[in-house]
């Protein structure tokens, strides 16, 4: 029922600020056709001076090049303050096999990576 | 244009009509399928289909029961590879159409994606075309690029296992 939505493929970006991290959920197909809108709702997500940005793409449907490139992007911005959560294999999978698992800090949950001990806090700090 | 063949599938379970939206008329692609789980055939006229073709394929591999898994990373191979071919139609001065050939045979299946435009090896910095051929060589057991006289036809080999694509009757 709701899996017939997700055929659909809209992509979504919700935010919400946590402490000094920014939230940014995807959802949907992050792909070359639909990349032009999901990179216009991160831009404006990340407009603000949060220290950290948690990208949670856990209900993202379908992952590609597009994506990874968005990510790589917004890793370049700002180094080692961009907390990627993928705990599903289909943005997984795109990840981990161009290698970019190794680039990017990685965690299960959102929770795990707001949590003060995380790789990536540590980074903020130096 | 050709015609456009009648699709003979044997309603492969209960999905395959009900999800994805029927491709609007003003729609390029046109889909051809045997019927008989070993043969898809995809022809897109632009990157703007791709992502109907995509959904295309999932649900014939799906309907030939392969693994969710095996369906995954064909899928993404396949998607890898047509948006490459895309592009190199839209840079060719005509931009021909795309073809997405799937064979199945179990232990083996083929995806071949076939334009009418110019390869060109990634730049120093490929960007997100770097990152696509990094995954359907991660993805494929093995990957042939051929140029033609008028455009490239890469082939990418994978296996399904041995359940996939048993004829149910």
């Amino acid at each position: 029922v709701s899996a017939a939505d997700n055929l659909d493929g809209t992509p979504w970006v919700t935010a919400k600020r946590v402490g000094a991290a920014l939230v940014l959920a995807v959802g949907g197909d992050v792909d070359h056709a639909t990349i032009p809108e999901v990179r216009a709702g991160v831009a404006k997500a990340t407009a603000g001076d949060a220290q950290v940005v948690v990208l949670d793409l856990s209900a993202v449907t379908f992952l590609d090049s597009a994506g990874l490139a968005l990510m790589v992007n917004l890793h370049v911005e700002r180094p080692g303050r961009l907390r990627v959560v993928a705990p599903m294999p289909i943005a997984r999978r795109p990840i981990e096999l161009t290698g970019l698992d190794q680039v990017l800090t990685m965690f299960d949950t959102v929770t795990d990576a707001l949590a003060p001990g995380s790789p990536a806090l540590k980074g903020v700090d130096g | 244009m050709g015609s456009s063949p009648a699709m003979p599938e044997p309603e492969p379970g209960s999905r395959h009509r009900d999800d994805g939206p029927p491709p609007s008329p003003a729609s390029g692609l046109v889909v051809t399928d045997l019927g008989d789980g070993t043969t898809l055939h995809l022809r897109i006229a632009g990157l703007p289909e791709i992502a109907d073709a995509r959904r295309r394929l999932h649900a014939w591999l799906t309907a030939a029961q392969l693994g969710s898994d095996h369906v995954d990373d064909v899928v993404l191979a396949a998607q890898e590879l047509l948006v490459n071919a895309a592009e190199h139609a839209y840079r060719a001065h005509d931009s021909g159409p795309v073809h997405l050939l799937a064979r199945l045979s179990p232990p083996r299946l083929t995806v071949t994606v076939t334009d009418t435009g110019s390869w060109q090896a990634p730049a120093p910095d490929p960007g997100h075309r770097g990152h696509g051929l990094t995954m359907v060589r991660a993805l494929a057991d093995s990957v042939d690029i051929t140029s033609l006289s008028a455009g490239t036809r890469v082939t990418a080999t994978f296996t399904t296992g041995p359940r996939a694509g048993q004829a149910a009757g």
